[in-house]
C-alpha cells in the first residue's frame, strides 16, 4: 500500500503557536469573557471620564490613562487565567496528552508554543484596553474637550508597550507555568490569587506600615503601586503632560518580566509531559508526604483467572428519607474529598495563626495607628467588613477561592469522565445539588469559623479574658449567612452557565458590585446580598439594627431557595447539556413537591421582598441617588435666590424633648428667640424644615402670613406684617415629632433607641434661612441638573466674607427632656433640675453662655465621672464599663481647662462636659462646653503604643483647646484657626503634663504623615482647606514659630486674635491673614520673613550637612567645622517651582555623647544660613559626637535625614553621616 | 422481565440519525448489540441508561417506563460506559463505598459486605486500598463492573467493555459478563464479533441507526449454512469479483486477497463453500445481504 510521502521535519514551534490561537479563538468562552471584560471596560472609563471633569487632569492625561490600563489589566487577570490555564493544562483534561508525547514535537516547541499562543491571546485582549479608553469619549460627546485633553497616539503606545504588554507576559509566563507545574487549571487561578494578594501587600505592608514606598513599587507585579505613586507626587502640570516611562516604573517593569521569564523557563525545563506534576513529585520526596505516596501502577499477575459464577450480593435497598439522607452523607462525603482533601488540614492552623496576625496588627493600629484594647466588637472588626452590598474588591482574591471551590465541586464527576457512572445510581438530582452546596457551606463555614478562633486567639494572646461568645456567635451567624449565600450562587451560576471559567467569572460579576454601579441599579432588594449597615456597639447591642439585617437575611435566603430549586433543575445529568434541552428537562422534572416548592419559594421572596419594599418604599421615601441630587438641585434653583438674604439671628432656644427610646421615637417642641441685627427692617422670614421629622404649624408672638411651605425640600417663607424692626425680636415655636416607620433603604432609624439615643439638633428643629449646605457640591452632579458652578470658598482676603452670618449663630440654650426611666439625657449646659414624672426621668439644662447651633443631645445609662477646676464643673458621661480611660481624659481636661485660661483667655462656661455615643470608629467632636466621643475612644490603649504617645490625653486636649479658638470666617485658611491652633495649643499641655519626651514622641508621630507620597504642589497654609495642611503642616508651622519666636509672643498673638474677633458672636469673623497680622505684631524683623515662608507661602527647605570635622583646642575645648547646604523653594499650586535666595536664621545643633542619657547639648544656637554651601566655626567645651543644621527639623525639608552628622568617637577627622 | 424498546429514534443537532426507529425486545440473558463505529450502538446504549432522551420512541423494562420514570428505572440499572474515568486519589474501597451508598444499600455493614463480595469477585480485593490512579486498563474496567454490579441490577447496560484490553483481561471479563446474564438483561454493545459469538443468546446487528438484523446466533448461522463460499484472488480480479458477486468480506492473507462471497449456490469454479460463522453473518448483513 502507497501512502503520501509524510515530511518527517518536527513541526515548528510557529505550528503549535498558530493551532493555540486558533484553539483559544475557537472557544466560544473566550469571546464570551471578552464581551464581560467590555462591561468594566467600558464602566470604567466612562466613570473615569466623569471624574475628569471634577479634577484639573485631562482624561487623556498620560498617567491616568495608564492607571486606567494598569486597572484594567488586573481586572484582565480573571480572563488570563482561563486562557493561560487552558493552554497550559487542555491537553492533560482531553487526555490527548499521550498523543502529543510520541508525535515529533520537542519540548521547546511543544511547551513553549502553547505559551506564546495564550500569550498572543493575551496581548491582543490587552490591546483592547487603550482602544476603548480612546472611544469611550465618542458616546459622550456632551463631555467637551477642554476635560478630555489631546489625543497623543505616541503616549497610547506607551502605555501599551510599558503597562500592558508587560502585564500580559508577566501574567501569562507566572499563570503558565503555575498550572503546567501542578498540571491543573486550577493552578493558574490561584496565581491570579497571589498576584491580587502580592499587590495588596505590597501596598499596605511596605508602604503603610514600613514607609518604604520605594519597594513597594518595586514589588508589585502590576506597576500600580509606582503609578499610584506618581499621581500622588505629581504637580497638575505633570500630570496632564508627564510621560510615565520614569525610572521607577521601568525598573518594576524589568524587575517583573525578569522574575516571570525565570519562572517560564523552569516552568518549561521541568515539564514533564504525561507524568504527574513536579509540584506533587516534590512533596512526595518531604517528610511531610512519606508513606502516603501513591504506589506505582498496579500489574495483574494471575493471568489464569478463577472462573467462577459471578453474582451481585443482595443488599436491603432503600430509597425513602433515610435513603436519601445516606446519600446526601455520599455526596457531601465526597464532595469534600474533592474542595478538603485530607492536605489542606494543614493549612487550618495556618489559618487561624494568620487571622489572628492580622487581628493583632489591626488592633494594633486601629485608629490611625493607636492600639486598642481587644474588646471583642473591636476584634469582630478586624475579621472583616460588617455589611454592604457585597464584599468590596480588595478581598476579591480571599473570595475568589470559594467559587473556585464550587466550580470544581459541581464539575467533579465530569473532570473525572466518571459523571456516566454517578448520573445511572438511583440519586435523585436534588440530592447531589444540595450535598454539593452543603459541602460548600461546611468548607466556607469552617473558613468562618477558623478566621472567628484566630481572633479569639488574638484577644487571649493580650491577655483579653472577657471574650463575648454569644457575640461571636451572633456576628459569625450574620456572616455566616452572607457566606452561604454567596456559595450558593456560585454554584448556580456553575450549574446554569455549564461553562467552568464562566461560570467563574459571571460569579464575580455577580457577586461584586460592578453590574449595579454599571447599570445604575441601587435599589438594596436588587443588590445580591445586600445587608443594611449596621455597627457592634457595647451600649445599644446588635437590636436596633437586627430586624432590617433579618428582614434581608429572609429575603435573600427565600432568594437562595428560589434560585436553588431553578439550578437544580437545570442539573446537568447525562448527555443532555445544551441549556435548551436542559430547559426543556427542568420543566418535565418541574412536577410534584419540586414545583411546590419553586412555588413556595417564589412566594417567599414576594412576601420578604414585599415587606422590605413595604418598609423602603411605602413606609418611607425611596430615593435613588440621582433622584436625591435632583431633590437637592431643586432646593437651589427654587429658593437659592434667598441664600445671602439678610436674616434675623438665633439668640435663644427653649427646647422641651421627649424621648421615647423603647419606641424609637421622640417629640421636641420648642421656641426660637430672633432678633434683628441687619440694621434693616426685615419683612420676610425663611425657615428650613427637616426632612428627617414632621414639623407642625408655628406660631409666632406677632402677625405673620404663611407665604410657602414646601415640606418635601423643606422649606417655609413667612411674611413679618409689619417688619421687624432694627433690634427687635421675635418669638417663634414649633414641635417636631420623630416617628420612624419600620426601615429605609439605608437600613434601621437607629437616631433614637434604648441606650444610645443622638441627635444632632440641627438635623431636626428648625433653622433660620436658607441652607447653603443642602446644595449638591460635586461639580459633575451640579452641571447634570443644569446647576452653575458652585461659588468657590472665597480666597482670605474677600473682604464680605468675614461679615458673613451663615452658621455662626450663638444662642442661650435651655432644654428639658424626658427620657425612659434609668436613663440620663443629656444636653449643653448646667443640670439645673432633674425629676420623674409619669414613669419619666426629666432633666432640666441651662447654659450660662451662648453656645454654638450645632450642639447635640444624648440618652443613655451613663456613668459620670466627675471633676473641677476653678469653678468649671467637669464631667465625662460614658458608658458604665468604659472606664479605661477615664484618668487621662480627666487629667487632659483639667490641665487643659487651667493652661488654656492662662495662654488664651477665660473659658466661657459653667460646665465641661465629653460624652459618648455609639457610633462606629473613635473620632470626637468639639461644640461649645460639650465634646462627644465614639466608643472606640474608651478603648484606646496607649500602654501599647510603640510610638509612647498618650493619645486619649493629647486629643481630649486638642478638644478642649477648640474652645479656646477664634470663631473663624468660613473662608480659605478658615482649619488653620480651628484644627492647626488646637493642636498647637494641646502641645503645651502634652509637653507640661507629660513631659518633653512625650511631645518629642507626639512630633514623631505627627511628622510620620509626610511619609506618605504627596505632591509638593499646594496652596500655602493661609489658604489651607485640606485635612493634611489643617492636622499636620499647620500645627508643625505654629511649632515652629513657637521655637524661633517663642511661646509667649505667640500665644499672645493667638489671645489678641480671640479677644478681638469672639466678642458675643458677632462678625466679623477672624481670617487667616489677621492671625499672620497679629503673628507679625509679636514678632522681631529678624524673623518676619520666616511667617511669610511659613504661613503665606508654601515653601520647602532642603537643608544638609555635608562634612564635619572637630578639632581639639589647647584649652581643653573643641573646635567643629560644619559645612552645610542650605536651598529653598517656593512651589505654587501647579507644581511650579522658584528658587528663593536664602538669608535665614536655621538652627545649629552640636551634641555629645549620648552615653547612656540622653546626648548632652553642646550648642543650640540660631545661624544666618544663606543659599549654597557654608561652612561654619563653633567652638564647644568637649568632644562632639553629632553636629548639624535644622537638628529638629523645624524648617520643611522633604528629606530630613541628612541634617545630622555623626563624628567618628576615636579619631577626630572628618565625618561620616 | 423483558426490555422492550419500541421506535426509538434519535437524530442529533449536526443532522446526523443516530437512531432511525429502533424497535428490539431483549429477554433476560447476554444480548450482543454488534455493529460498526458510529453505527448507534452508544446512543441506544446511553438512551437505555437514562443518559439522554430519545426525540420519539418508549422503552420499557417490566412495568417500569424508563423514559418517562428514569429515577425508578436506574434503581434496577447497573451501566458500565464505553468510556470512564475515575478519581485517581481515591481507593477503589473508599469509591465503592460511595457507589454503594449512592445506590441505596442500607446499613454500613452491609455496604462492607456487597463492597467486599464485589471486590473479590473482580478480583480487586487484594488492591482495594490502591489509589484508582494506579489501576490498569483491566482492573478499571474490573472495577466498573463492580461499580455496576452495585445493588444487584437487573438490567445491566455494557457498552464496548474489551475494546483495549489484553487477551487474558478479555478472557477473565467475558466470564465474569456471562456469568450475569443467568439472571438478568445483560445488554452488550461491541463491534467485535467473538464477543457476541462467545457469550450472547441473543444478538442484533445495527447500522447508521437502524437494525439490520435480529436473532440467535446459531440461528443465523444455520441460515447462512452453504451461502458463503470462497475464493483466492489477485488485487486485479477483486474489482470484476465485486461486479460479478455479492462480496461480504475480503482479507489478505501471505500477500493473497481471500474474498468471502454470499450466493445461494456456487458461484462458479475456484470457488469452495465454506462453513459460515458469526463474522459472516455480520458482514452478510451489513452488505444488506439476506440472512
Amino acid at each position: 500500500m502507497k501512502g503520501p510521502r509524510i515530511d518527517h521535519r518536527p513541526p515548528p514551534l510557529w505550528e503549535v503557536l498558530r493551532f493555540e490561537v486558533a484553539l483559544q479563538l475557537r472557544r466560544p468562552s473566550t469571546w464570551v469573557m471578552l464581551g464581560l471584560f467590555m462591561l468594566p471596560l467600558v464602566g470604567v472609563a466612562s466613570d473615569d471620564l466623569v471624574d475628569a471633569q471634577r479634577r484639573d487632569v485631562f482624561y487623556r492625561a498620560p498617567l491616568f490613562a495608564a492607571q486606567f490600563a494598569a486597572v484594567m489589566g488586573s481586572v484582565a487577570l480573571l480572563i488570563l487565567a482561563s486562557v493561560a490555564g487552558d493552554a497550559a493544562t487542555r491537553d492533560i483534561r482531553t487526555r490527548i496528552e499521550p498523543l502529543m508525547l510520541v508525535a515529533p514535537v520537542d519540548r521547546l516547541s511543544y511547551v513553549g508554543g502553547r505559551f506564546l499562543g495564550a500569550l498572543a491571546v493575551a496581548a491582543a485582549l490587552l490591546a483592547v484596553v487603550p482602544v476603548v479608553h480612546l472611544l469611550v469619549p465618542l458616546f459622550r460627546p456632551e463631555i467637551g474637550g477642554d476635560v478630555l485633553g489631546p489625543v497623543r497616539l505616541a503616549s497610547y503606545a506607551r502605555i501599551y508597550l510599558l503597562i500592558l504588554l508587560p502585564n500580559a507576559f508577566i501574567a501569562t509566563a507566572l499563570l503558565f507555568t503555575l498550572a503546567t507545574a501542578v498540571r491543573h487549571g486550577l493552578g493558574s487561578w490561584l496565581g491570579v490569587v497571589a498576584l491580587f494578594v502580592t499587590v495588596q501587600f505590597t501596598q499596605s505592608y511596605f508602604g503603610d506600615v514600613l514607609g518604604r514606598w520605594d519597594l513597594a513599587r518595586a514589588l508589585d507585579p502590576t506597576g500600580l503601586n509606582a503609578l499610584d505613586w506618581m499621581a500622588q507626587t505629581w504637580s497638575p502640570t505633570d500630570l496632564n503632560e508627564r510621560s510615565v516611562a520614569t525610572p521607577a516604573l521601568l525598573w518594576n517593569r524589568a524587575l517583573w518580566t525578569a522574575v516571570a521569564g525565570a519562572s517560564l523557563a523552569i516552568g518549561v525545563r521541568r515539564y514533564d509531559p504525561g507524568r504527574r506534576s513536579w509540584v506533587a513529585a516534590w512533596w512526595r520526596k518531604t517528610p511531610l508526604a512519606r508513606g502516603r505516596a501513591l504506589s506505582d501502577v498496579k500489574s495483574d499477575v494471575a493471568l489464569h483467572p478463577r472462573v467462577e459464577p459471578v453474582s451481585s450480593p443482595r443488599a436491603d435497598r432503600t430509597f425513602d428519607l433515610a435513603g436519601r439522607a445516606r446519600q446526601f452523607a455520599a455526596v457531601v462525603r465526597d464532595s469534600l474529598r474533592e474542595i478538603a482533601p485530607r492536605w489542606t488540614w494543614w493549612l487550618a492552623p495556618l489559618l487561624v495563626l494568620g487571622q489572628a496576625a492580622i487581628t493583632l496588627s489591626g488592633l494594633a493600629g486601629a485608629a490611625n495607628g493607636t492600639p486598642v484594647l481587644p474588646t471583642t466588637p473591636l476584634v469582630l472588626g478586624t475579621l472583616g467588613p460588617l455589611a454592604g452590598e457585597a464584599p468590596p474588591p480588595v478581598v476579591l482574591a480571599a473570595i475568589l477561592l470559594p467559587i473556585l471551590l464550587a466550580g470544581e465541586l459541581v464539575w467533579r464527576e465530569r473532570d473525572a469522565n466518571l459523571a456516566a457512572l454517578i448520573d445511572t445510581t438511583p440519586v435523585p438530582n436534588v440530592v447531589l445539588f444540595a450535598g454539593k452546596v452543603t459541602a460548600l457551606w461546611l468548607v466556607l463555614g469552617l473558613l468562618v469559623g477558623l478566621l472567628t478562633l484566630g481572633g479569639i486567639g488574638a484577644q487571649i494572646r493580650l491577655g483579653w479574658s472577657d471574650l463575648d461568645l454569644g457575640l461571636y456567635a451572633t456576628v459569625s451567624g450574620l456572616r455566616m449567612v452572607r457566606v452561604a449565600l454567596f456559595g450558593l450562587v456560585a454554584v448556580c451560576a456553575h450549574v446554569v452557565v455549564n461553562q467552568k471559567h464562566l461560570g467563574t467569572v459571571l460569579t464575580l460579576l455577580l457577586v461584586t458590585p460592578l453590574i449595579g454601579e454599571l447599570f445604575g441599579i441601587e435599589h438594596p432588594l436588587l443588590l445580591i446580598g445586600w445587608s443594611p449597615p449596621w455597627h457592634l456597639s457595647t451600649m445599644t447591642g446588635l437590636g436596633p439594627w437586627l430586624p432590617p439585617i433579618l428582614a434581608f437575611d429572609l429575603y435573600w435566603s427565600a432568594g437562595a431557595l428560589m434560585v436553588g430549586t431553578v439550578a437544580h433543575l437545570l442539573w446537568t445529568r447525562g448527555a443532555t447539556t445544551g441549556f435548551a434541552a436542559r430547559l426543556h428537562t427542568a420543566k418535565r422534572r418541574l412536577h410534584g413537591p419540586v414545583a411546590g416548592i419553586l412555588a413556595g419559594s417564589v412566594g417567599l421572596v414576594v412576601a420578604t421582598g414585599g415587606f422590605v419594599f413595604y418598609n423602603t418604599n411605602v413606609l418611607n421615601t425611596y430615593r435613588t441617588s440621582d433622584e436625591t441630587a435632583a431633590a437637592a438641585a431643586d432646593y437651589e434653583r427654587r429658593y437659592g435666590a434667598s441664600a445671602w438674604a439678610p436674616r434675623p439671628d438665633l439668640v435663644a432656644t427653649d427646647l422641651n424633648v421627649e424621648l421615647h427610646p423603647d419606641e424609637r421615637r421622640a417629640e421636641i417642641a420648642g421656641t426660637h428667640q430672633l432678633v434683628n441685627r441687619t440694621g434693616h427692617p426685615l419683612d420676610t422670614l425663611r425657615i428650613a424644615t427637616s426632612p428627617n421629622v414632621e414639623t407642625g404649624p408655628m406660631e409666632f408672638d406677632r402677625t405673620v402670613r404663611l407665604a410657602l411651605q414646601d415640606d418635601v425640600l423643606g422649606h417655609r417663607v413667612v411674611v413679618l406684617e409689619p417688619a421687624l424692626e432694627p433690634g427687635d425680636s421675635l418669638t417663634m415655636r414649633w414641635a417636631v415629632t420623630y416617628a420612624p416607620r419600620g426601615f429605609s433603604a439605608d437600613g434601621a432609624f437607629a437616631s433614637v433607641v434604648p441606650n444610645g439615643s443622638f441627635i444632632v439638633a440641627a438635623d431636626w428643629i428648625p433653622q433660620v434661612g436658607y441652607l447653603r449646605g443642602r446644595e449638591l457640591g460635586d461639580p459633575v452632579a451640579r452641571r447634570e441638573h443644569g446647576l452653575p458652578p458652585r461659588r468657590p470658598l472665597p480666597p482670605p482676603d474677600d473682604p464680605a466674607a468675614p461679615f458673613d452670618r451663615y452658621g455662626r449663630d450663638q444662642l442661650r440654650l435651655s432644654v428639658t427632656m424626658g427620657t425612659a426611666p434609668g436613663e440620663t439625657a443629656v444636653a449643653p449646659g448646667r443640670l439645673a433640675e432633674s425629676w420623674s414624672a409619669d414613669g419619666r426621668d426629666y432633666f432640666r439644662y441651662e447654659t450660662n453662655a451662648p453656645v454654638g447651633n450645632g450642639y447635640a443631645l444624648f440618652s443613655a445609662d451613663y456613668a459620670v465621672r466627675r471633676g473641677r477646676w476653678n469653678g468649671v464643673d467637669i464631667e465625662i458621661l460614658h458608658h458604665p464599663e468604659h472606664t479605661a480611660n477615664l484618668d487621662r481624659m480627666m487629667r487632659s481636661m483639667e490641665a487643659s481647662l487651667a493652661q488654656f485660661t492662662e495662654r488664651f483667655g477665660p473659658f466661657p462656661y459653667d460646665v465641661l462636659k465629653m460624652v459618648e455615643y455609639p457610633a462606629e470608629g473613635g473620632s470626637l467632636h468639639a461644640a461649645s462646653a460639650t465634646i462627644w466621643y465614639r466608643e472606640m475612644f474608651s478603648h484606646f490603649d496607649p500602654a501599647r503604643d510603640p510610638r509612647g504617645v498618650d493619645m486619649p490625653f493629647a486629643v481630649t486636649a486638642h478638644e478642649v483647646a477648640h474652645q479656646f479658638q477664634p470663631t473663624p470666617a468660613v473662608m480659605e485658611g478658615a482649619i488653620l484657626l480651628s484644627e492647626s491652633f488646637a493642636w498647637y495649643a494641646a502641645m503645651g499641655v502634652i509637653e507640661s503634663e507629660l513631659g518633653t519626651d512625650q511631645l518629642t514622641s507626639f512630633l514623631d508621630y505627627m511628622r510620620r504623615s509626610y511619609l506618605t507620597p504627596r505632591a509638593r504642589a499646594d496652596v500655602p497654609l493661609v489658604r489651607a482647606t485640606d485635612s493634611f495642611q489643617g492636622y499636620r503642616k499647620g500645627p508643625f508651622a505654629m511649632y515652629a514659630l513657637r521655637e524661633y519666636v517663642g511661646r509667649g509672643p505667640v500665644d499672645a498673638a493667638w489671645r489678641a486674635l480671640r479677644e478681638r474677633y469672639d466678642s458675643e458672636g458677632e462678625p466679623p469673623y477672624a481670617t487667616s491673614l489677621d492671625l499672620v497680622r497679629e503673628l507679625r505684631a509679636v514678632t522681631p524683623d529678624s524673623l518676619q520673613s520666616l511667617i511669610g515662608d511659613l504661613l503665606e507661602r508654601n515653601t520647602y527647605w532642603t537643608l544638609s550637612t555635608t562634612a564635619v570635622a572637630a578639632e581639639p583646642e589647647a584649652d581643653g575645648g573643641w573646635r567643629v567645622d560644619l559645612e552645610v547646604a542650605a536651598r529653598k523653594v517656593v512651589v505654587d499650586t501647579a507644581g511650579i517651582e522658584t528658587e528663593r535666595p536664602m538669608d535665614d536664621l536655621v538652627e545649629i545643633g552640636i551634641f555629645g555623647d549620648p552615653g547612656e542619657g540622653p546626648p548632652a547639648v553642646l550648642h543650640h544656637a540660631l545661624h544666618r544660613i544663606r543659599s549654597g554651601t557654608q561652612t561654619l566655626s563653633i567652638r564647644v567645651p568637649v568632644r562632639p559626637a553629632h553636629a548639624g543644621i535644622d537638628p529638629r527639623h523645624l524648617l520643611l525639608d522633604v528629606s530630613p535625614n541628612d541634617n545630622l552628622m555623626s563624628l567618628p568617637a576615636a579619631s577626630a577627622e572628618g565625618g561620616r553621616p | 422481565m423483558n426490555l422492550v424498546i419500541r421506535s426509538v429514534s434519535k437524530t442529533y443537532g449536526n443532522g446526523v440519525r443516530a437512531l432511525d426507529d429502533v424497535s428490539l425486545t431483549i429477554p433476560p440473558g447476554m444480548y450482543g448489540l454488534l455493529g460498526p463505529n458510529g453505527a448507534g450502538k452508544s446512543t441506544l446504549m446511553r438512551t437505555v441508561a437514562t443518559l439522554q432522551e430519545p426525540d420519539t420512541g418508549t422503552i420499557r423494562f417490566g412495568d417500569i417506563d424508563v423514559l418517562g420514570e428514569p429515577r425508578r428505572a436506574r434503581e434496577v440499572l447497573g451501566y458500565l460506559p464505553q468510556d470512564f474515568g475515575l478519581h485517581p486519589r481515591v481507593s477503589a474501597e473508599a469509591m465503592l463505598m460511595h457507589f454503594a451508598a449512592l445506590e441505596g444499600i442500607a446499613g454500613r455493614s452491609a455496604r462492607r459486605e456487597v463492597v467486599e463480595s464485589l471486590l473479590r469477585q473482580t478480583n480487586l480485593w487484594d488492591v482495594r486500598r490502591s489509589k484508582l490512579g494506579t489501576f490498569s486498563g483491566g482492573m478499571r474496567q474490573r472495577f466498573g463492573v463492580a461499580v455496576a454490579l452495585l445493588g444487584d441490577p437487573r438490567l445491566l447496560i455494557v457498552d464496548e467493555p474489551t475494546a483495549g484490553l489484553d487477551p487474558a483481561e478479555r478472557v477473565r471479563f467475558l466470564n465474569l459478563l456471562s456469568a450475569l446474564g443467568e439472571r438478568s438483561v445483560v445488554l452488550l454493545s461491541t463491534h467485535i464479533v467473538e464477543d457476541v459469538s462467545e457469550l450472547c443468546t441473543r444478538m442484533a446487528i445495527i447500522h447508521e441507526g437502524r437494525i439490520l438484523l435480529e436473532t440467535e446466533p446459531p440461528q443465523a448461522i444455520e441460515a447462512l449454512a452453504g451461502r458463503i463460499w470462497r475464493r483466492t484472488v489477485t488485487a486485479g480480479e477483486l474489482e470484476r469479483l465485486e461486479a460479478e458477486h455479492r462480496v461480504i468480506s475480503t482479507r489478505l492473507l501471505a500477500g493473497r486477497t481471500i474474498a468471502h462471497v454470499h450466493a445461494d449456490g456456487a458461484p462458479g469454479p475456484n470457488f469452495e463453500a465454506v462453513r459460515p460463522d458469526l463474522k459472516d453473518v455480520y458482514f452478510s448483513a451489513m452488505t444488506g445481504a439476506s440472512a
